[in-house]
């Protein structure tokens, strides 16, 4: 593989390529199931086309990140603690993509997105989710992926991801005392429903009381561009993800790769244009990742246009109100909505899925803001985005399927105890950044809205810390054994 | 009783890196035949099934770091991520990848560190040419 810096084989093709019959038959099964669940609910009420978008969606999503291994955690750890910058590449490519497609989609007026409140919120939430997911070894996708190949370390991710947001979001008691009293106060000035108690838990105070009274835009407005093909394309995607991807692309080159690059090449240095070929060799060095990038990038933005097509179609702006119509009004909201992004998203409808299950148990979410008055906690065979993510998972067991690499893994104490503890970070940091690295990262970045970057940023450094952390862990406590290999 | 249990199972979780590097003396005489490499003598195995991603290129880096010029690395893993990653970081840690071999649920990545400033294939302790990529154990 000549792209490789140096003398490396092509780790991207498989080492065993034929499908074993069983495999197949078993992905048939998996997508046969999802097939079924989409023609079925069609044929009791054709609204259902709506979920079943939803479940198509994450079904590719699922298939393109096993393909590509594409995780986030990979990416910031395998850039800082080894040196390895293909999965970074990758979703720099996916950004690329994904903002290209989000401005077309923009400007023929079939967006879903909604920026979020720029503030620092977003870095703290990302630092804690940076330093959960490197514990974990796997982002939020991430984890739902791996659990697709059967990795019950990754369902512990999951399922402890989910759990932390539902309990977060809820917690009152002694967490009331942490929160500063303006924003109890401005909290208390928003006349907000008595049902959702917003003077009592902190994650209330914290959404109505600090989240809420930040300004929302994209870098298409901030420039003040009138013509909307301009502020789509010169605006959320040139300056907000493609300028800013080809510059990190760059500083990972530079600083990652050009050394292996230049050692590894026999031919004779001639200047930028051998920088040049050292920059395509970094972005081709991994066709799996790229290809995934590429994937996920334009099915990202082919889902927002399907499902807001679909919303105008049925005359809807929220799929609560498809509910309500079809007479499932349990779990709505106050205001009769359930969360609907209209887009790849990740951590929300898995906290509802948990507050459900708690609701079960007789433990009262809906007198949350999160859950009462937003997003509701609607039955999981009626959440539409929660479809999204079963099929994601089952999607990666069809590809995983298809190339053998499906393996059912129990894990150890060890490794669950790091999923479980890297979940509980992870869900915090979640809640705290409004999104995981899909929903407060990529579908924000790629959409023009520049708080993503700042989730990113905090999502890097506390990568970066985790790492760190690992590292100086396994060097100084574990000296004696590793000085056992000094004798090579 | 419970205190001791639930406080040992979070010491054994947190220095789980002993497996993994305490290994048998025997494990240091295995040969194995390896796709286009041919015979090559292991200097160390190191066992990753069941780790996470960052575990297993962390111990491996740190491994290679410390290892000697020639010696030959025999990486097992059932993680696909970091079984695509570790090939990648080889040329930074100053390594040849040799070859990966598929052996049932597992990955196996051998690799080789490089003679002191020798370019990449120009390192000593490959055999002759072997085409089956069969593993042998001595």
């Amino acid at each position: 593989m000549s792209s490789l810096p140096c003398n490396t084989t092509n780790v991207d093709t498989p080492v065993v390529n034929v499908t074993e019959p069983r495999n197949v038959v078993r992905a048939f099964m998996v997508l046969g199931f999802f097939a079924l669940c989409s023609l079925s609910s069609f044929a009791v009420d054709h609204r259902y086309i709506y979920f079943s978008a939803y479940l198509w969606f994450g079904f590719i999503y699922g298939m393109s990140l096993q393909y590509g291994r594409f995780c986030m955690a990979s990416a910031i750890r395998d850039l800082f603690a080894v040196g390895v910058p293909r999965m970074a590449v990758g979703i720099m490519i996916a950004v690329v993509l994904f903002s290209l497609v989000s401005a077309y989609v923009t400007v023929a007026g079939k967006s879903t997105f909604h920026a979020s409140p720029i503030g620092l919120y977003s870095v703290v939430g990302g630092l804690i989710f940076g330093i959960g997911m490197v514990y974990t070894g796997g982002c939020a996708s991430g984890s739902l992926y791996k659990t697709g190949e059967g990795s019950m370390a990754a369902l512990c991710v999951v399922l402890s991801l989910s759990f932390t947001q539902v309990f977060l979001v809820d917690a009152g008691g002694w967490l009331n005392h942490l929160v500063p009293a303006t924003w109890a106060a401005s909290a208390l000035e928003k006349g907000l429903p008595a049902a959702v108690t917003p003077s009592d838990g902190w994650y209330d105070q914290f959404l109505a009381g600090y989240v809420w009274n930040l300004s929302a835009t994209t870098v298409g407005e901030l420039l003040g561009f009138k013509n909307p093909i301009a502020a789509a394309f010169i605006g959320n995607s040139l300056v907000n993800a493609i300028i800013p991807a080809i510059i990190i692309l760059a500083a990972i080159y530079f600083n990652w790769y050009r050394k292996g690059y230049l050692r590894g090449k026999e031919a004779a240095y001639r200047g930028f244009r051998t920088e040049l070929a050292g920059y395509w060799s970094m972005i081709t060095a991994s066709k799996r990742t790229a290809i995934a990038g590429l994937v996920l990038g334009v099915a990202a933005g082919l889902h927002m246009w399907v499902i807001q097509g679909l919303q105008q179609r049925l005359g809807i702006a929220n799929a609560g109100e498809l509910l309500a119509a079809m007479g499932h009004t349990a779990g709505l909201s106050i205001q009769d909505t359930v969360f609907d992004p209209g887009y790849f998203y990740i951590t929300t409808q898995e906290a509802q899925g948990a507050a459900w299950v708690m609701q079960k148990l007789g433990y009262n979410v809906m007198d949350s803001i999160f859950f009462g008055l937003d997003n509701g906690v609607p039955n999981p065979l009626l959440n539409p985005v929660l479809w999204m993510s079963v099929s994601l998972i089952g999607g990666a067991s069809v590809m995983a399927l298809l190339n053998n690499e499906f393996q059912f893994k129990v894990p150890s104490l060890e490794i669950a105890f790091w999923a479980i503890f890297g979940g509980i970070l992870m869900g915090i940091g979640a809640r705290i950044g409004m999104g995981c690295n899909i929903g407060a990262f990529f579908a924000t970045v790629t959409n023009g809205d520049p708080s993503g970057w700042l989730f990113g940023l905090g999502m890097t450094v506390g990568g970066l810390i985790g790492v760190k952390f690992f590292n100086w862990w396994i060097e100084r406590k574990m000296a004696k054994e590793m000085a056992a290999l000094d004798d090579f | 009783m419970a205190q001791s249990c639930f406080f040992g199972s979070i010491g054994r979780a947190l220095s789980g890196i002993r497996h993994r590097l305490s290994l048998p003396v025997g494990s240091r005489i295995r040969e194995v035949d390896l796709p286009g490499q041919g015979v090559v003598k292991l200097d160390k195995s190191l066992n990753f099934v069941g780790d996470n991603c960052l575990r297993t290129v962390l111990i491996t880096k740190l491994t290679i770091d410390r290892a000697k010029p020639g010696t030959v690395l025999e990486v097992v893993s059932d993680n696909l991520s970091a079984v695509e990653t570790i090939p990648f970081m080889l040329p930074n840690c100053n390594c040849d990848h040799l070859a990966t071999v598929s052996a049932g649920d597992c990955q196996k990545i051998y690799l080789r560190k490089r003679q002191n400033g020798l370019p990449p294939g120009q390192a000593t302790g490959a055999g002759s040419a072997g085409p089956t990529g069969r593993e042998s154990t001595k």
